[in-house]
């Protein structure tokens, strides 16, 4: 009965997302057309085409460790990178609140039990990163085609690993971090959760530290690109502890929180 | 069905919104809840229907007390200050995702429920763009369409017509007849005093009288 109920929220958050909440992808596509443009115009001096693996790179790999060499250094921000993930945090935070003010009340008292809707908010939080980042890559593959680069470079032992470090680990930190910002929405406002993250992502750019996650979304600051850079393991391990935080804090505070 | 509350108590930000509230209603009765605005009338449906749990005291639904043994009422319909939407979906589609969470009711349930309430089931209208009327009814559908053992009806005829107040009227009578324990709060003495079986009036959180 349980899981039944999980499995009906979950398709209902599919539905929704799909018919209902649909244009909220729309920027994805945009940053993804942005960032594609942008590798290809940086990369006219190049004899080769940018080919499928280079633009969908171009969106993790960040920006290299900051270092003040003088004193007309100046901070950069990756745009394309921190607008991707900011977006992606801001549409996971964004569902389950608008959910609230729509049918949220009229859904709670059916489900009848408030740690069902809390599982499933977590899942709808995968799904929501899982239709962004292939929303992404069908941009970049039809972007791809179009420009006439090449699709797929036959995978060696050292390209799984970078796809490891350039999709699958900002994935899981992308879900992780937003069960984590969840949580916080339900305890003060989503704003504030939203804000942590802008601050972590910023910081992250500014500092490679092993606890910024923002920086284990960044090929560049990678131990396979550089030295002493962060280890792909390590951003796993850390992805799982802000996962495994954030769904208890959730879990508990959702057992007592007044649904207004 | 019986709703007991016992001794109840809610404090937000260290104001007192429900103050030592005490009730013990039975199914198959309508009950007002009168009250002017402020007074905790909407508070109190929340808390019966487990939305918000008392700072002191017991809800009790069939003796199983909610926030502990059970979150919310097992069979439960509610109307609670504005309804809630899905604003790009007709109002079919709306009560049939609403439906698919328990999957106790199919289609021609809600077709039967929205008929009654004078609503066009086939309409592809989206709810954004229904009259006001028109998604207060879709909220009172939304409520009553599972027949709940318990239905919390929040000023449920506010912009309603004559012919619509009646209509609503003589559905809360359907389901009181099936054995429904149903509570309808309004500030609106006339409009009780033609429905509920019993008034219950509160003031400043407090409950202070049955007429």
């Amino acid at each position: 009965m349980i899981s039944s109920k999980m499995i009906n929220l979950l398709k209902n958050d599919i539905q929704v997302t799909f018919t209902s909440q649909w244009k909220k992808f729309i920027p994805i596509v945009i940053i993804g057309l942005l960032g594609c443009f942008q590798l290809l115009l940086n990369d006219r001096s190049m004899a080769v085409t940018p080919g499928f693996i280079n633009y969908l790179t171009y969106f993790f790999e960040g920006i290299e460790p900051f270092i003040v060499v003088d004193a007309n250094t100046i901070f950069k921000i990756p745009a394309i990178w921190l607008f991707l993930h900011l977006y992606i945090f801001y549409l996971i935070v964004d569902y389950p609140i608008q959910d609230m003010k729509m049918i949220g009340k009229e859904t709670f008292v059916r489900v009848g039990n408030r740690r069902i809707w809390w599982v499933s908010k977590c899942l709808t939080t995968i799904m929501i990163v899982l239709i962004s980042y292939i929303v992404l890559l069908l941009t970049v593959l039809l972007f791809t085609l179009f420009s006439g680069g090449e699709i797929l470079k036959s995978v060696s032992r050292s390209s799984s690993d970078l796809i490891l470090a350039v999709l699958i680990l900002p994935f899981v930190t992308s879900c992780c971090v937003g069960f984590f910002q969840l949580s916080i929405s339900l305890l003060y406002r989503s704003m504030l959760s939203f804000l942590g993250v802008v601050v972590v992502l910023v910081m992250s750019v500014y500092f490679i530290h092993p606890l910024l996650f923002g920086n284990y979304l960044m090929l560049l600051r990678n131990q396979l690109l550089l030295q002493g850079g962060v280890v792909t393991s390590e951003g796993f391990i850390l992805a799982a502890v802000i996962g495994i935080a954030g769904y208890s804090i959730g879990h508990i505070t959702i057992k007592k929180l007044n649904i207004y | 069905m019986e709703l007991e509350v016992i001794n109840v108590t809610k404090i937000i930000d260290k104001k007192t919104i429900l103050d030592n509230v005490n009730l013990k209603l039975k199914g198959g009765r309508i009950y007002g809840l009168r009250g002017k605005n402020g007074a905790g009338k909407t508070m109190l449906f929340r808390l019966m229907s487990g939305l918000i749990l008392p700072t002191e005291g017991q809800v009790l639904i069939d003796g199983e007390e909610l926030g502990k043994e059970i979150s919310f009422p097992r069979s439960i319909g509610i109307l609670i200050e504005n309804p809630g939407y899905i604003p790009n979906f007709s109002g079919f589609k709306n009560l049939k995702m609403i439906g698919n969470i328990k999957g106790i009711i199919g289609d021609e349930k809600i077709l039967d429920t929205m008929e009654l309430l004078d609503l066009d089931p086939y309409s592809k209208k989206k709810v954004k763009k229904y009259s006001l009327g028109m998604k207060q009814k879709l909220g009172v559908a939304m409520a009553v369409m599972e027949d709940p053992d318990l239905i919390l009806l929040d000023e449920p005829i506010n912009a309603l017509d004559e012919a619509s107040v009646k209509i609503v009227h003589d559905l809360l009578q359907k389901h009181k007849k099936r054995g429904a324990l149903i509570l309808v709060a309004s500030h609106d003495r006339e409009e009780l005093n033609l429905l509920a079986d019993e008034i219950l009036v509160m003031e400043n959180g407090k409950l202070i009288g049955v007429e």
